[in-house]
């Protein structure tokens, strides 16, 4: 501990201009704010983010390790003969990670952090890990021994969607008392994100979507997402449109069985013209910020990250009113929220914004009811009360 | 087939359901024809249908050979001794199959008789139908089953549109080998009234209610968008009485169904039936029944509902609209609107007339457009062209 205040250690896997990042670096503020722990970082590589990082607590960045000195020669020796545990050893004196008080605890932002858990003692401190938002949260490329080493290490997993929760309860059989749900944590950009306008405009040119054309988007189609719905909602807003600017779908999927339904069935229904099915694994975010609407469809209740940045600038999100974005949603205007399957309502309201003069909303109101919901000082909180709720100090 | 060929069709059972009694009324076309060629049959199991069959044809069933006579010792002790093709061949004369050469045909009414040819001689031509199913030839075929139906027979008769896409795409046959076929309905027996009755108190349908038949995931969409029909259903005050039926086929599972009716609220205007056997009395049980798919099949069950006098609903574009034509046997809708299915339904629901007038001329059209007549001659040519 430093001095009374307990050490919370916070390891993410990079300092990237990411939002996933800001949402981190602004939860170390939050933190440092706050006053009740003492921050630390570790960073397993550097980024754009980092210097503002060290600005704000003490942070080590794994990476950028001294490979020569005597303790790192001796750390190669080790992993070399294989001693991995005693490399291990080495490698968490060397990172400041063997010594702790009761009541100190780490926290991972992410899963891909999940290295570091070899590098502390077997018996403390408290660690508590996100699970970001996804079907399969755990998969991520994490291998079976790095899923083990999480699952049965980390005291506290900190879900930010029922999926999470449930791929930890039902798939792998943990204690409640060790699962959390928790709203996902974001925070704007502001200015530290790189500036995607050409990225966004070749996108937008690679798809061969029509200058005027106004863009309805729908993200994450993994197997609870719809793509009967999607189709069913886009032969509906057809027939409500009669002129106006041209619209156009764009469907963003993984390469799973539902994406496949998704292009078939556009296909065969004759609505592929102006629809754009875009199946990558690779980051959505210029896909995104081409969309002037975004529509979730998914059957699950679901808060996907990028909506809510999507959010917090002001672009409208149409759901059903099971999904976890519905309050959201609802801030913007109550209408874009429609009873769970009524296709017709979404419909509705989709041609009805469509059709409208601004297609943006008030994005303050936005932003302040993000910030409500998902703001960095809750979770902060979040993260104190679970650290000082352990009682070993 | 030669002019002077024999035709052979095999069935694998003589059940008394609709599917048999469709090969029964193609059987009896045949040999109805003009120039009808020497039809026999062959039904690997017994059943019920077995005395109408032998009515219009020589009919052998396999299941009924004697075990213990001097051909069964035989194929018994060669196939003990691990000589397969022995055996199959002493099996094959067993079935009267062992005369059977290049200017005869054989016809496989059903993936599921896939195994008589392993008794048949080399160069006999081998036609098979691809009955209707979101995957045709999966069924419970293995995979030894399997190849040697992709490999031994001639001709694919495909009933559906899924049936031709999974031949030639995920089986890479050659379109050569596969023709789209007629499916054959006949009008069902009429429905034994206690058993409806009982049906329709077990699945606790009020008294006034109608019932929309929804034979979901019997067609090819894996997302037969039922719950949203019911809830487009819903908001219809002229389909307040309308309780959708959504059947599903036992190896078929739509896990987003029961997740639906629960999260839309939706558990007093949809009841979920697994079906077990045929259609029937499922369709006795509809005032109506709905298609709400956009899928290129021809279900089954929604031919047997229009056979039996049950009006349809369903998407324009889709073959269901054949059968109701301009609105005569249902409704046909704009293609993917979910409001107009919906409406469609509502206008049956608040009519009896119009719901009686419709159901009677779907059957006549249904039967019309499906004759087993049609089917024979088509399936003759097929035989013709293939041993050509």
């Amino acid at each position: 501990m430093s001095g009374d205040l307990p050490r919370l250690v916070l390891v993410h896997h990079r300092a990237e201009a990411t939002p996933e990042t800001v949402a981190f670096v602004e939860l170390v503020r939050s933190l440092v704010d706050g006053g009740r722990v003492a921050p630390e970082v570790v960073l397993f590589e550097g980024g754009p983010l980092a210097a503002e990082l060290e600005g704000l607590a003490p942070t080590t960045v794994v990476a950028d390790l001294d490979t020569r000195s005597g303790d790192a020669l001796v750390e190669t020796l080790l992993f070399k003969a294989r001693l991995r545990d005693a490399g291990y050893r080495r490698r968490s004196r060397r990172l400041g990670l063997d010594r702790w008080a009761p009541g100190d605890a780490v926290y991972l932002h992410s899963v891909l952090a999940v290295q570091v858990l070899r590098y502390l003692p077997p018996d403390r401190p408290l660690v508590l890990c996100r699970l970001a938002e996804d079907v399969y949260p755990l998969r991520h490329p994490l291998r079976a021994p790095d899923v083990a080493l999480l699952l049965r290490r980390v005291d506290h997993l900190l879900a930010v969607t029922d999926a999470g929760v449930t791929v930890l309860l039902e798939e792998h059989g943990l204690a409640s008392e060790r699962v959390h749900r928790v709203p996902e944590v974001f925070a704007p950009a502001r200015g530290r994100l790189p500036d995607r306008r050409a990225e966004i405009e070749a996108r937008r040119d690679e798809l061969g979507i029509a200058d005027d054309a106004l863009v309805v988007g729908s993200f994450g189609a993994y197997e609870a997402d719809a793509p009967d719905l999607g189709v069913l909602l886009w032969a509906m807003l057809a027939r409500r449109r009669r002129g106006g600017r041209p619209v156009e779908m764009l469907w963003w999927y993984q390469d799973t069985g539902a994406g496949f339904w998704m292009t078939h069935d556009l296909s065969a229904t004759g609505l592929a013209p102006g629809t754009h099915p875009v199946s990558t694994d690779q980051d959505p975010g210029p896909y995104l910020e081409l969309c002037d609407v975004l529509v979730l469809l998914t059957r699950e209740p679901d808060a996907p990250f990028a909506y809510l940045e999507r959010a917090a600038q002001g672009t409208p999100i149409l759901c059903f009113d099971i999904n976890e974005m519905a309050p959201l949603a609802a801030e913007g205007d109550p209408r874009h929220v429609a009873p769970y399957l009524d296709l017709a309502a979404l419909a509705d309201e989709l041609a009805r914004l469509l059709d409208a003069e601004t297609l943006t909303e008030d994005r303050d109101a936005m932003l302040a009811a993000v910030a409500r919901a998902h703001g960095p000082a809750a979770f902060a909180d979040l993260l104190v009360d679970l650290v000082r709720s352990r009682g070993d100090g | 087939m030669s002019a002077s060929g024999r035709l052979l069709l095999v069935a694998p059972d003589a059940e008394d359901h609709a599917a048999n009694r469709a090969f029964t009324a193609l059987v009896a076309a045949l040999v109805d024809q003009p120039g009808a060629p020497d039809v026999r049959v062959l039904v690997l199991g017994g059943g019920p249908l077995v005395a109408e069959l032998r009515a219009v044809a020589p009919t052998t069933v396999a299941a009924d050979l004697r075990s213990r006579d001097v051909g069964a010792v035989v194929e018994r002790a060669v196939g003990r001794a691990g000589l397969r093709d022995a055996a199959a061949k002493v099996r094959g004369r067993r079935l009267g199959l062992a005369g059977l050469g290049p200017g005869d045909a054989v016809y496989l009414h059903d993936v599921l008789a896939v195994q008589v040819l392993r008794y048949l001689p080399a160069g006999v031509p081998v036609l098979c139908r691809v009955a209707e199913a979101a995957h045709p030839l999966h069924q419970p075929l293995s995979a030894l089953d399997l190849d040697l139906l992709l490999e031994r027979v001639n001709r694919f008769l495909a009933v559906t549109d899924a049936g031709i896409d999974e031949l030639e795409r995920t089986r890479a046959v050659d379109p050569g080998r596969i023709r789209r076929a007629l499916e054959v309905v006949v009008a069902p027996p009429p429905a034994d009234p206690e058993q409806v009755a009982a049906l329709r108190s077990r699945l606790d349908l009020p008294e006034q209610a109608l019932v929309a038949g929804v034979f979901g995931a019997a067609a090819v969409e894996i997302h037969a968008p039922c719950a949203p029909l019911a809830v487009a259903v819903r908001r219809r005050p002229d389909a307040a009485v309308v309780v959708l039926l959504l059947v599903v086929p036992e190896h078929m599972t739509d896990p987003w169904a029961l997740h639906d009716i629960e999260h839309a609220g939706l558990a007093d205007r949809v009841r979920v039936l697994a079906l077990e056997g045929e259609a029937p009395p499922y369709v006795a049980l509809c005032d109506l029944v709905v298609h709400a798919g956009w899928g290129s099949d021809h279900p089954r069950a929604y031919l047997e509902a229009a056979a039996a006098g049950v009006p349809v609903v369903c998407f324009d574009g889709h073959e269901l609209a054949e059968v109701v034509g301009a609105d005569e046997g249902g409704v046909v809708c704009p293609r993917l609107d979910l409001p107009a299915l919906a409406a469609g339904v509502g206008a049956l629901a608040r009519s009896p007339e119009r719901r009686a007038a419709a159901g009677a001329s779907a059957a006549t059209r249904a039967l019309r457009l499906h004759r087993p007549e049609d089917a024979a001659a088509l399936l003759v040519d097929e035989c013709r062209a293939v041993g050509r």
